[in-house]
């Protein structure tokens, strides 16, 4: 176990260091990109609340509207942090082999690189939640925020090893990067990145909570947001746990099968 | 002519090549679809709770949509993959490849790829797009159609120059992706109808950084909101931009060491 935790530290770290190698990159590809998507959001809803001569719309009005899409991205990104290839990279270039060798576990290690990026996202969101609460007077409760917090991590854990099983497609399949971004797409689309469940028509709303995806990103942005909810807290740890199990359980299966597969060769 | 025929052998390579891939060739087409049928799904939803984004109705803006698949079509098959090499071949060195040989650097590494696989969906895009111009509630002539694919092209071409934008400064920061997730990150401000957009932002968009001329432009020739002299401005805007292009990708050439970062 200690010996684990430090394999993730060390991975964490080196992570860390090559992420602020370009720190200018880093964080110019962040601001922006979750800055777009807010204020694109926000004139895209204020046209709306102006063609419907209204100030709310399915509980939401639009300074909530702008707390919504700004978590959202910023959870989006923490979930999502590295791009696809972290591990079918490794695959496709035989680099998979010292990874073999070495007497560490390889899930660990990547994890370690993984959950960099989203730990540093996760702080700005938290900062961000402060300077809500204390200039811009938003209605958050400190309980909820810390629920909503431990939910999101538990989004990630359960998206890593979502992600994993497709990174490990790369033992059958020649690319898996489109797969990936497929997955991605639904769950941007089914966990309210684009537009918040609520306006979603009620069949449509009915089908997408077959999907793990509201449970990864709505419903933790809801609770974060102390917004109404139609799940306790305790519910939704328990559905991420179903969900971190079966996910946790593919990728075991899809790891075993798909060494027996590999060659080593690389492409 | 003897470039037409260079970019023929690409093209011809680049089939082959898809063929021999052919679960990533089957997967990049469902993913394209998933896509944009997504996205399409996402603008129907909002016309659940409104008649007009902006001063956009329902059939402006679904064909708004899908000059995005259209555009994005293109875009896929012909520049997409030449691009995001660009970035580690300046990081490993390995842009030697390109200019050593007895062709324009530029127009080699931007043409060499052809993604065989995003042609099927520019056939989609074509498809749904025809669809959509069904669904106007006004007429158009001939002239406006040549015009709108004249600039959709013209788009492509001016995303691609944004694209060289982020990623040329890699000769400079030896980053591994340069900044293109920036460029990434802005896509809201391209897929969503430029009618929600205010002064200051319209201008940015417009002139800065021109996310505006590449699809929202083109849409508006079928709403007789771009009038001719407004193509013409577009066409020399983009001329402007790649000769700035053109300039920056020679001084980072001459930057460039060859060493691997």
């Amino acid at each position: 176990m200690k010996k684990n935790l430090n394999i993730f530290i060390h991975a964490f770290t080196i992570e860390l260091r090559k992420v602020f190698a370009y720190k200018l990159e880093f964080w110019a590809s962040f601001i922006f990109s979750v800055a777009a998507m807010v204020v694109v959001s926000y004139l895209l809803w204020q046209s709306i609340f102006e063609v419907n001569n209204v100030t709310q719309m399915k509980g939401y009005d639009l300074n909530e509207l702008v707390i919504y899409y700004f978590c959202i991205s910023i959870t989006h990104k923490i979930l999502v942090s590295s791009g696809m290839g972290i591990i079918s990279r490794d695959i496709y270039y035989g680099d998979l082999n010292k990874y073999l060798l070495y007497p560490v576990s390889y899930q660990i290690f990547k994890s370690g690189t993984y959950f960099t990026k989203s730990l540093i996202y996760l702080c700005v969101l938290i900062i961000s939640l402060l300077g809500f609460q204390f200039f811009l007077s938003a209605d958050l409760n400190i309980l909820t925020c810390l629920q909503g917090i431990l939910l999101i991590l538990s989004s990630t854990l359960a998206f890593f090893f979502l992600t994993t099983i497709l990174e490990l497609f790369a033992f059958w399949a020649e690319n898996i990067w489109s797969l990936g971004i497929m997955i991605r797409s639904i769950m941007a689309f089914c966990g309210g990145w684009m537009i918040p469940l609520t306006f979603f028509p009620e069949s449509i709303y009915n089908f997408i909570h077959y999907t793990p995806f509201p449970y990864l990103l709505y419903y933790p942005i809801q609770t974060l947001t102390n917004q109404p909810c139609e799940y306790s807290f305790f519910t939704l740890v328990l559905i991420h746990c179903f969900w971190i199990l079966i996910f946790y359980g593919l990728q075991a299966l899809v790891w075993h099968k798909g060494k027996y597969k590999y060659s080593g060769v690389g492409i | 002519m003897r470039y037409l025929r260079l970019y023929l052998h690409f093209i011809r390579f680049s089939f082959t090549k898809a063929l021999q891939f052919r679960f990533d060739f089957t997967f990049r087409i469902v993913m394209d679809l998933v896509f944009h049928t997504l996205n399409l799904v996402f603008f129907r939803i909002l016309f659940n709770h409104t008649t007009l984004i902006g001063d956009w109705n329902q059939s402006q803006v679904t064909l708004f949509v899908t000059s995005f698949i259209l555009f994005d079509g293109i875009y896929m098959t012909v520049f997409a993959t030449n691009a995001w090499w660009l970035p580690e071949h300046i990081n490993k060195g390995e842009l030697d490849y390109y200019l050593t040989k007895p062709v324009s650097p530029l127009f080699f590494f931007s043409f060499k790829e052809f993604a065989a696989n995003s042609l099927v969906n520019l056939l989609f895009g074509i498809g749904i797009f025809a669809w959509a111009l069904t669904q106007l509630e006004f007429s158009f002539s001939f002239l406006q159609l040549s015009l709108y694919v004249l600039l959709i092209i013209n788009g492509t071409f001016l995303y691609f120059a944004m694209q060289l934008l982020m990623y040329l400064p890699t000769f400079w920061t030896q980053s591994p992706r340069g900044f293109d997730m920036l460029l990434h990150g802005l896509d809201p401000v391209l897929k969503y109808p430029i009618s929600i957009q205010k002064y200051v932002m319209r201008t940015i968009f417009t002139f800065l950084l021109p996310l505006n001329i590449v699809l929202s432009y083109p849409a508006k020739i079928f709403f007789n909101e771009a009038p001719m002299k407004g193509v013409l401005i577009i066409l020399f805007s983009t001329l402007v931009f790649w000769l700035f292009i053109g300039w920056l990708w020679k001084t980072g050439i001459r930057q460039y060491s060859s060493a691997s970062s």
